[in-house]
């Protein structure tokens, strides 16, 4: 599977709990609870009990970034980076 | 013992390399854990390991999201190094995602969501990619 591919079979998968096409974004929800969290991770065997405070932490340090004197685009971009190399690393670790 | 600072400043000079950078740390007395690849299965310590190999790429160990750090985008990504990454392909999907989280914030969606969103998908689908590799 490349990584286009993963990308791919995640957003379908987030599509079908949104219940809007992918290519539609109008269902996007304006807060993301930690119930969705919950329920887009279910059979991914992950430990969520170990999982939510860290994505939290991190959440609230990277606002805290873009609410200072960064931009976003190169927070986000940093972010989508680490993250998907933090769950390969996790993955590896198991 | 050394200040870290100086350790990697010193390395810089003749190395951009993130692995040397590490081992001249821990040679030093710092632990830092030189290999991702022996991480243990915790994603506190999968996070903890990936942000001291970005302070190193940061040349900052201590500072490693200071806004007046030099930034330095292969040295960065040479913290990467070892886990057998598709650079070019990471690259083009960081691209595409950034796009699409910033097109969701002038959307009106607010930060908070969009960082939630990109934290889970993007572990999940880091997750979902190395199984199917296995």
């Amino acid at each position: 599977m490349t990584i286009a591919e993963a990308v791919l079979a995640f957003e379908k998968r987030k599509a079908a709990m949104l219940g809007v096409p992918i290519t539609d974004r109008s269902g996007v929800r304006e807060e993301t609870s930690t119930a969705d969290a919950q329920s887009l991770m279910v059979g991914l065997d992950v430990d969520l009990d170990e999982f939510l405070p860290v994505a939290q932490a991190q959440v609230m340090m990277h606002i805290r970034l873009v609410t200072g004197p960064w931009d976003a685009e190169p927070v986000l971009r940093m972010l989508a980076l680490e993250f998907f190399v933090a769950g390969i690393l996790y993955e590896r670790g198991s | 013992m050394r200040e870290k600072r100086e350790i990697v400043a010193e390395c810089l000079r003749g190395s951009t390399s993130a692995d040397a950078i590490l081992n001249a740390l821990h040679q030093g007395g710092w632990q830092i854990r030189p290999k991702p690849d022996a991480v243990g299965g915790s994603i506190g310590v999968a996070v903890e390991v990936l942000n001291e190999r970005k302070a190193v790429a940061w040349k900052d160990p201590d500072r490693a999201l200071s806004p007046d750090t030099d930034f330095d985008a292969d040295v960065y990504w040479s913290a990467f190094d070892g886990l057998g990454l598709d650079r070019e392909a990471c690259e083009q999907q960081a691209t595409l995602i950034t796009a699409l989280l910033l097109s969701l914030i002038d959307d009106g969606v607010s930060l908070r969501a969009v960082l939630w969103t990109v934290v889970i998908d993007l572990f999940a689908t880091g997750v979902i990619f190395e199984r199917a590799r296995a």
